[in-house]
């Protein structure tokens, strides 16, 4: 009797969430149909003509996709990498460093531009990359020539992964650090007094004590290869970039609100969703094996 | 100087406005015996500031509306120019559409259409459309209609495009006097000027600093815009984005001349040189202006209303800054080319069962008839409203307004007789007065928009390609938007370096194997 | 001392000092950047002169931005979105994830509600459908559209159920015998005792919505309910000109308000995280790292 009553109380503390994604997440579902359709809004998901995998096939007949598809592979994949690698370093190296105040500071000001909008930095970024900005003029005081990094199809997606990771190495040393905290000071005494320099201590205690963590971080990390940053890019691509910057999500964007082709953005949305959570679903399930961490 | 500002819209409106004819349009202007609802999905300016805390959806202009045609008017939205197609296409989307809707392009129109979201207005047309915009469709011809005709019904309510609105030059007079130059007429002379500009630099912007000729991101083939070089595309005979059609009757799309490469390729040579911004792909307008306005450029290219906007702050920021309009660059014959604007580019539709479809008739005929009444002027004497403000308002103009009025004006200037002029031309008139006899400044903007600017398109000499603007293809509908990026990325490519001319032969293949000759043939078969 | 201290780390790690104080700079100083933008002189700004300190100092652009009273608005509408989607967000993140920190023993059914939390995050059927029941549910337009569809983050709700579940049974345990139900249990228990994370999980919160620029650009209708976010957004869109319909309609888009205008525009919505941050960030490390990293 009372074990009914909590699980009641359990159930209604759940009631608000469900009735939230009832409404806004799951009755949408429906509209999955619509990549399998000839879309008429006014006969609705429910009536419009059903074309199968038309959607699809055409698809895979238009040039961009191809294009669109290598640009969100590369880009997305290469902010994966750099921003494993990048907050690892930073968090190495944070840790070596004893004086408090000089912490601190490094550490709140490096977790700063994680809390910002695309909307503000690419503002900032565009303006600090432009031919008269600040990055230009440094580049020819040392002599070279000035570069337009937003028009230039050789430099877009090294400003985006690089502007990404700028955004994000710190508040991604967080967890590396607090692993590092976690590691038993003994070890470390152990090593020093086999007499083991500093960078062999990092490689020989620190590093295996979170690589846990980091095989962790790269797994779950694996979920965002078709994710390249939808307002970054968003914000700050134009029609000179497309080439190497328009992305999966841009590509849904343009196509389904601009040019009106629903049921085209709507089969590429969804076998990006599908994709995706095979993806995750399947690195999840990685993590378990590897390290046995279960997120749920 | 708020004042003249303010005087100065309205007579830019004055261009749309007819004299009404009130006594055989009782059913266009008659108010409803019961008020009657209407909702409006329409397009505003961000950053409306109207005293007393009134904005777009309460205001005097509204509740002046509202009493006289006894109507009760309310917006589904209100949105800039940056949001309007998403949203018009959201609500397409989901099946609901406003009581009344502006439409800015005519893909979306045909979609209305297909989707039988819109009412049919044939029948509301005869008994509803006032005398003033019945001459005004009559005087223009059948072609400013076109866009709204399905299986001959009338489906939407165009606005009419005045003609004469191609851009030419805009220099920096000061500059060229104070460097000794010439006024340039061949595009050769153009050039030489942008470069001396750049050389001399005359506002002492610092080396390297002053931009030669100014560009928009979308380099050519819109009708009626600033920063475009579709003159100089003109001097090689070239029309970019425009269908053309040749004496034997066939169309062709411009984009894919011979033409066309020979002027990229001689743009491209220019932005290398470092003459065309090089910046332009990725300016704002807010970036764009304050280029020229804050003297870090010369020479731009737009068309005759360019005093009224931007140049009309130049002179407040440098009283020095002498913009005037040079007809150029002309080709090697001697001949200014342009294009032919097209008839409709913006359209108000009516929801498919909504009671009143007459109402957009009534809105508009009573607006265009009222608009520059002496009481409406007076509604906010201390702000300078901008004609969205109206629920329901399109420009309305003859095909030869521009010249025409600048013609009128500039023969009761010479005979200082302004008798013949109506009382909107008449205000300007008098500001001209001002400028040409005291030079006060605040007057210079009027003078210049409505004799020195319009005076160039009257000129001898403009020669218009046959160009024709096609309804949206079948193929269109489904092909245009890629091999609309397509062009995009090959004209910016092309001038930006990053694609080499050599590569043109190249587009043009792909642009045709990729739906471009079907599209060819479907817009063909129009004109047949 | 101290500073002996330092000068000592200094010696010993010099290059690290010396990275660590490049990286420092490279995220402060576009920020640093901006905010000399916004104090310097217009047209030294135009000049391209203005690195870090501002030039011809001048309050001119924050003058006017008072004056603009869509920009005012914005801000407000921005204010009150984050402060409801605090209450609302927060409320069903803390219900939820208490809930789903029981066991299924406990709670029959906690596996069902997980996994549609899990489908929902990683799955959905694009902006148009949303837009649709966005539409029905009656809000379009409205704060609530704001707040509503995106109060529930199922990630937001994992961090905060590992954190719940690292809290010690015992407790629970003895409140039981004292004969208190889940509802005293998670107010007097658990919620005292979740400070940090309750703090990461109000940041998050903070941040989305301050932050997020889309939603208000495709649910509001009307210029003056856009957040902030959104219309900083329409300033700094490249123009498309190919919208152009009349000439009113370009000049509002040509108009010129300036690099300082902008620049102060950035500025100001930067605050309320700035002011924010300093307060939550040092729960969010503790926060963060208990619900990510649990062994």
């Amino acid at each position: 009797m009372k074990k009914a009553r909590t699980s009641l109380a359990y159930h209604i503390m759940m009631l608000p969430s469900m009735i939230l994604l009832l409404i806004f997440s799951i009755l949408p579902l429906s509209g999955i149909l619509i990549a399998f359709e000839k879309y008429i809004p006014a006969k609705g998901i429910f009536r419009s003509k059903w074309v199968g995998l038309a959607n699809f096939e055409y698809m895979f007949q238009i040039p961009d996709s191809a294009q669109v598809l290598t640009n969100t592979l590369i880009i997305a994949i290469s902010k994966i990498i750099m921003n494993l690698i990048v907050p690892i370093l930073v968090a190495l190296m944070l840790n070596e460093i004893r004086t408090r105040w000089f912490k601190r500071t490094v550490q709140t000001v490096v977790y700063l531009p994680h809390f910002m909008s695309w909307v503000i930095l690419g503002g900032i970024l565009s303006n600090v990359l432009s031919l008269d900005g600040i990055v230009n003029q440094f580049i020819q005081l040392l002599g070279m020539e000035p570069v337009i990094f937003l028009a230039n199809n050789k430099t877009f997606r090294a400003v985006m992964i690089i502007t990404d990771v700028w955004k994000e190495f710190g508040f991604g040393s967080v967890v590396y650090l607090a692993a590092i905290t976690g590691i038993n000071a003994n070890l470390y005494e152990a090593a020093a007094i086999d007499g083991a320099s500093r960078l062999q201590r990092v490689w020989h205690v620190t590093l295996p004590g979170i690589t846990p963590t980091i095989v962790l971080m790269a797994t779950l990390s694996l979920g965002n290869v078709l994710n390249a940053g939808f307002e970054q890019i968003f914000t700050m691509y134009n029609p000179m970039v497309y080439s190497t910057g328009d992305i999966i999500d841009t590509y849904v964007h343009r196509t389904g609100l601009v040019n009106a082709q629903y049921g085209l953005a709507t089969a590429v949305g969804l076998l990006k969703s599908l994709v995706s959570m095979i993806l995750i679903a399947g690195s999840y399930k990685l993590a378990e094996v590897t390290v046995d961490y279960r997120i749920f | 100087m708020k004042k003249v500002l303010c005087l100065l819209l309205s007579a830019l409106m004055v261009f749309g406005t007819m004299s009404a004819a009130f006594a055989d349009d009782e059913k266009a202007f008659a108010p409803y015996e019961e008020t009657v609802k209407v909702s409006i999905g329409h397009e505003t300016v961000v950053s409306l500031e109207l005293p007393d805390g009134h904005d777009q959806e309460n205001n005097k202009y509204n509740d002046f509306l509202e009493k006289a045609l006894n109507i009760d008017i309310t917006y589904d939205w209100l949105v800039d120019l940056g949001s309007m197609n998403e949203k018009v296409n959201l609500a397409i989307a989901s099946g609901e559409i406003p009581d009344v809707m502006y439409v800015n392009n005519q893909a979306q129109l045909k979609q209305l259409v297909d989707n039988e979201l819109i009412e049919d207005l044939t029948d509301y047309m005869e008994p509803y459309l006032s005398d003033a915009l019945n001459d005004r469709f009559a005087r223009y011809g059948a072609h400013g209609m076109d866009s709204v005709m399905f299986d001959g019904r009338v489906m939407a309510l165009p606005n009419l495009n005045g003609g004469y609105e191609f851009s030419f030059m805009w220099v920096r007079r000061d500059w060229v006097e104070k460097l000794g130059a010439e006024m340039p007429t061949s595009l050769e002379e153009v050039v030489d000027l942008a470069r001396l500009f750049m050389e001399k630099d005359p506002n002492g912007n610092g080396e390297g600093r002053t931009i030669g000729i100014a560009v928009n991101s979308h380099v050519a083939g819109l009708y009626n815009n600033l920063g475009n070089l579709d003159p100089i595309f003109g001097a090689f005979k070239s029309f970019p984005r425009q269908w053309l059609r040749a004496e034997d009757g066939t169309i062709s799309y411009g984009t894919l001349a011979p033409e066309t490469k020979e002027a990229l390729g001689y743009i491209a040579d220019l932005y290398k040189e470092g003459i065309i911004d090089q910046e332009f792909a990725v300016r704002t307008g807010d970036d764009f202006n304050s280029l020229l306005l804050s003297g870090r450029c010369g020479i731009f290219f737009g068309p005759w209303w360019m005093p009224d906007w931007p140049l009309n702050s130049a002179l407040a920021n440098n009283p020095e800054a002498d913009w005037a309009p040079v007809l150029a660059p002309l080709d090697d014959e001697g001949v200014f080319n342009v294009y032919r604007q097209r008839a409709n580019n913006q359209w108000i539709v009516v929801r498919k069962g909504y009671e009143h479809p007459e109402i957009i008739f009534k809105l508009l005929s009573y607006t265009l008839a009222h608009q520059a009444d002496d009481e409406v002027a007076n509604f906010y004497p201390d702000t300078s409203v901008l004609w969205t403000i109206w629920p329901v308002i399109m420009t309305y103009r003859d095909e030869d307004t521009i010249p025409a009025e600048y013609r009128q004006l500039q023969a009761a200037l010479d005979s200082r007789d302004p008798s013949g002029l109506n009382k909107e031309q008449q205000n300007i008139y008098n500001q001209c007065l001002v400028w040409l006899d005291e030079k006060d400044p605040a007057a210079w903007q009027v003078y210049t928009c409505r004799v020195v600017g319009p005076e160039v398109t009257a000129r001898d000499g403009i020669v218009a390609v046959d160009n024709v603007y096609p309804l949206l293809t079948e193929s269109m509908e489904l092909k245009w938007a890629g091999l609309e990026k397509l062009e995009n990325e090959m004209i910016l490519k092309t001038i930006m370096g990053e694609m080499s001319i050599d590569e043109f032969d190249g587009f043009v293949e792909k642009w045709l194997a990729q739906g471009g000759e079907e599209i060819t043939a479907e817009a063909a078969a129009q004109f047949k | 001392m101290k500073k002996n201290g330092f000068l000592k780390a200094l010696k010993a790690n010099w290059w690290i000092v010396l990275v660590l104080t490049a990286l420092t700079l490279l995220c402060i100083l576009p920020i640093i950047h901006t905010v000399a933008l916004s104090f310097s002189d217009q047209a030294r700004a135009a000049a391209g002169e203005v690195f870090f300190i501002p030039k011809g100092f001048s309050v001119n652009s924050y003058a006017k931005l008072l004056k603009e009273s869509t920009f005012l608005t914005a801000f407000w509408i921005s204010i009150r979105r984050v402060l409801l989607a605090l209450l609302i967000s927060g409320g069903v993140t803390i219900l939820a994830a208490y809930a789903l920190s029981k066991s299924p023993q406990v709670f029959p059914g906690r596996d069902v509600y997980l996994w549609i939390l899990v489908f929902t995050m990683l799955f959905n059927a694009g902006t148009i459908p949303w837009y649709m029941a966005i539409r029905r549910a009656g809000i379009m337009d409205t704060i609530w559209a704001l707040v509503l569809p995106c109060a529930v983050n199922a990630y937001n709700i994992i961090l905060m159920m590992n954190f719940f579940r690292g809290i010690p049974t015992a407790l629970e345990e003895a409140a039981r015998v004292d004969g208190a139900g889940p509802w005293r249990t998670l107010f007097q228990i658990y919620i005292p005792l979740s400070k940090p994370s309750i703090a990461t999980i109000a940041l998050f919160i903070v941040v989305y919505h301050w932050n997020n620029f889309y939603d208000g650009l495709v649910l509001m209708s009307r210029p003056s309910h856009y957040p902030l976010q959104t219309y900083i957004y329409q300033l700094t869109v490249t123009i498309d000109v190919r919208t152009i319909t009349n000439i009113d309609t370009l000049k509002e888009l040509l108009k010129v308000s300036g690099l300082t205008l902008n620049a102060s525009k950035l500025v100001v919505s930067m605050v309320p995280i700035l002011l924010v941050y300093p307060f939550l960030q040092r729960y969010f490390v503790t926060g963060l790292t208990l619900g990510a990293v649990k062994e």
